[in-house]
């Protein structure tokens, strides 16, 4: 068993039995639940268009470089820069280049899931940079020292009166349970941080091809704000966000809001078509656009389970799988967490450590029903077990296990052997590890079905 | 252009796992509407009813006069003492109205108010678009606590789609480094999920809709 795994299930152990940990994830959900049932009016066909935006999706992973090109002619004609980055530590070491070419000392940043992929803000920090994390959430856990517990809502498991003990420890102001005053905190500590940052970054929802932009969606207005000020914008995305058109958006925004939190659109959506221009008034100087492969290329030569990268990243899966509801966001210990985390991670990051990921699953299928771009998760997780096993990632006992049953279930004579109590030792023993201590073992009925068919027939 | 190794890699290997292709989807149908028909169907009201929904506040104005006189009412009852107008039109039907308004950038920070004009708005959900092309710029939308737009009763539209459309072409020589689609003031609910308006852009969002004069844009 690898150390990620043995981790995994340490915590999710701990998570499960966790009653307060539940009662705050539980009432978080409810409330998104209630949210995006209500959202769900302003469809009349709502499968409709999540074909629609499977089938877009689908048709940018068949054509990626074409459309990546046509991202990269576009913007670079407006004046954006474009970075190709092969690997984490390659997009890091290009950062590092333009803050050193700008002798930048602080950046404020919107919520950017690529950036915690690549860790970048210990990164930077390490270089004594200063990093402020400004999506009012990403604040909260930056400040708690934690990583975003969910892709959407990084402070889902910290209670009102969790978020008012850390602000009183750590900014030195008055405990307030008020959700309102202590968002009125961040807001003007975080106004003085726009104003006065070197560079500002934020992430994309979307790659738009045929306007060579990039695409923020959010309600706070903190990715506005950092688009604004700072004179250098630097937005680190994922190559698979690619979208055709800027008309593709008319679709994309509202499933996107609809799935993520259950507005009809979100706040804000922005267009960034590259930095200030001659007869504009501001914006940033300069803009750079950094597209990160990181193990994407790996996956979209995996045929099968390529359309893991149509995800838009709404956060829908988590929200309905009852795995992530019991262990909590941070027990995946990954990036991307939920079930299209347990999908992709082992792709980005190995098979061998990220695997146990895809065997935590019950595989209900209820990620995959509420995917707005249709992508079948509970069977890419078969898949990803698959070829785990095809791999001979899976462990001795099991492989064993299974062929020894296999083997017994083939054979009349060996099933028929012992009666049932020594099979349900056997199979016991058998299973012990992959059964788990918190389950018990099905009893065997006494006497197996082939026995009583023949002992009924024999009696008539 | 210089030899870009990781670029060249990255197609490279996109191309490779392209070699093998995904079997051909049927297209789904892309004409019929995807969204529940609306009871109402001026486009006016249609928008009246989706902006006061995101929790702004609309205000209808028959003509350029009516709209100048419900500002000064609203601003009076308001309070307002820093209301920056940067755009040369809006300066323009502002110029003879009794009401302190700031006309260049100096002191922008301590704006209380930002007024500006937008392109379109949208019925069905209630949407404001804006572009970083006008004098406004990229700010003053987004930085003043209250933001105040001006409109015209021809700037509204159905739906994102034809917003978009329409914006492709008026701005095909010459696109915005910044296109903003604003919906409803500031917002957070990140802690436990507790609406707060306000989160870091404006706390309040307000609509004045001109029904008479049409729109007009030196841009154009």
């Amino acid at each position: 068993m690898s150390k990620a795994s043995e981790h995994f299930l340490q915590d999710a152990d701990n998570k499960v039995f966790d009653k307060e940990h539940r009662r705050k994830i539980n009432f978080n959900i409810g409330k998104y639940e209630n949210s995006v049932k209500n959202g769900t009016y302003q469809f009349a066909d709502h499968e409709l268009a999540r074909k629609r935006t499977s089938f877009i999706k689908t048709q940018v992973m068949e054509n990626l470089d074409k459309y990546l090109m046509e991202f990269e002619n576009n913007f670079t004609r407006q004046g954006g820069k474009v970075i190709w980055a092969r690997d984490a530590n390659e997009a890091l070491v290009e950062i590092e280049k333009i803050f050193k070419a700008k002798n930048a000392k602080s950046v404020v940043k919107s919520k950017t899931m690529t950036s915690e992929e690549i860790h970048l803000n210990e990164f930077l920090e390490k270089r004594n940079i200063e990093v402020v994390e400004t999506d009012l959430g990403e604040y909260i856990v930056q400040l708690n020292g934690q990583k975003p517990y969910h892709i959407v809502t990084p402070a889902m498991h910290m209670s009102r009166q969790d978020v008012s003990e850390l602000f009183a420890n750590k900014l030195g102001v008055p405990y307030i349970e008020d959700p309102q005053e202590l968002t009125l905190i961040a807001r003007n500590i975080l106004r003085q941080k726009y104003l006065n940052a070197d560079i500002g970054m934020t992430g994309a929802n979307f790659i738009v091809a045929d306007v060579g932009g990039i695409s923020v969606t959010e309600n706070e207005g903190n990715a506005r704000m950092s688009t604004t000020f700072p004179k250098t914008q630097i937005t680190v995305v994922g190559i698979e966000k690619v979208i055709p058109s800027i008309i593709d958006l008319a679709l994309f925004l509202p499933m996107l809001a609809h799935s993520g939190t259950g507005q009809q659109i979100t706040v804000y959506n922005t267009l960034l078509t590259g930095p200030r221009k001659p007869d504009e008034t501001d914006g940033p100087e300069e803009m750079y656009v950094v597209l990160i492969d990181n193990g994407r290329t790996t996956l979209l030569a995996d045929l099968e389970k390529r359309q893991a990268l149509n995800c838009i990243r709404c956060g829908a899966c988590l929200n309905a799988c009852p795995v992530y509801k019991n262990i909590g966001g941070h027990t995946y210990n990954t990036t991307y967490s939920g079930p299209i985390g347990s999908v992709i991670t082992p792709h980005y990051r190995g098979m061998e450590d990220f695997k146990h990921l895809s065997f935590a699953s019950s595989l209900c299928g209820a990620c995959t029903s509420v995917c707005p771009v249709k992508i079948d998760l509970h069977n890419l997780l078969l898949l990803n077990r698959k070829q785990s096993v095809k791999e001979g990632l899976a462990t001795k006992w099991e492989v064993r296990g299974f062929k020894l049953f296999t083997m017994a279930m083939k054979n009349r004579a060996w099933m028929n052997f012992g009666g049932s109590t020594l099979k349900n030792i056997a199979l016991s023993f058998l299973f012990k590890n992959s059964w788990g201590k918190h389950r018990t073992m099905p009893e065997l009925a006494p006497k197996s079905f082939n026995q009583q068919w023949k002992e009924r027939k024999k009696g008539k | 252009m210089a030899l870009n190794r990781a670029k060249e890699e990255i197609l490279k290997k996109i191309r490779q796992a392209l070699i093998r292709k995904a079997p051909t989807q049927s297209e789904p149908n892309f004409v019929s509407d995807i969204y529940a028909k609306p009871d109402e169907e001026d486009l006016l009201v249609m928008f009246a009813q989706n902006l006061v929904k995101t929790k702004a506040a609309f205000f209808y104005c028959e003509n350029k006069e009516d709209f100048t006189q419900q500002l000064q009412a609203y601003s009076h009852s308001k309070g307002f003492k820093h209301m920056h107008v940067w755009e040369p039109t809006l300066q323009g039907m502002l110029k003879e109205v009794p009401l302190a308004v700031i006309n260049n950038e100096l002191s922008w920070g301590q704006a209380q108010v930002g007024i500006t004009s937008c392109d379109y708005l949208v019925a069905r959900t209630g949407t404001i678009l804006y572009t970083s092309q006008t004098a406004s710029g990229r700010r003053l939308a987004i930085y003043p606590p209250h933001h105040i737009v001006v409109a015209y009763a021809n700037q509204v539209v159905y739906d994102l789609e034809d917003a978009l459309r329409n914006l492709r072409i008026k701005y095909h020589k010459n696109f915005p480094s910044m296109v903003c689609l604003e919906t409803g003031p500031s917002r957070t609910a990140d802690i436990e999920k507790t609406l707060v308006l306000g989160a870091h852009g404006p706390k309040e969002l307000t609509v004045f809709l001109i029904d008479d004069a049409p729109y007009s844009d030196s841009s154009e």
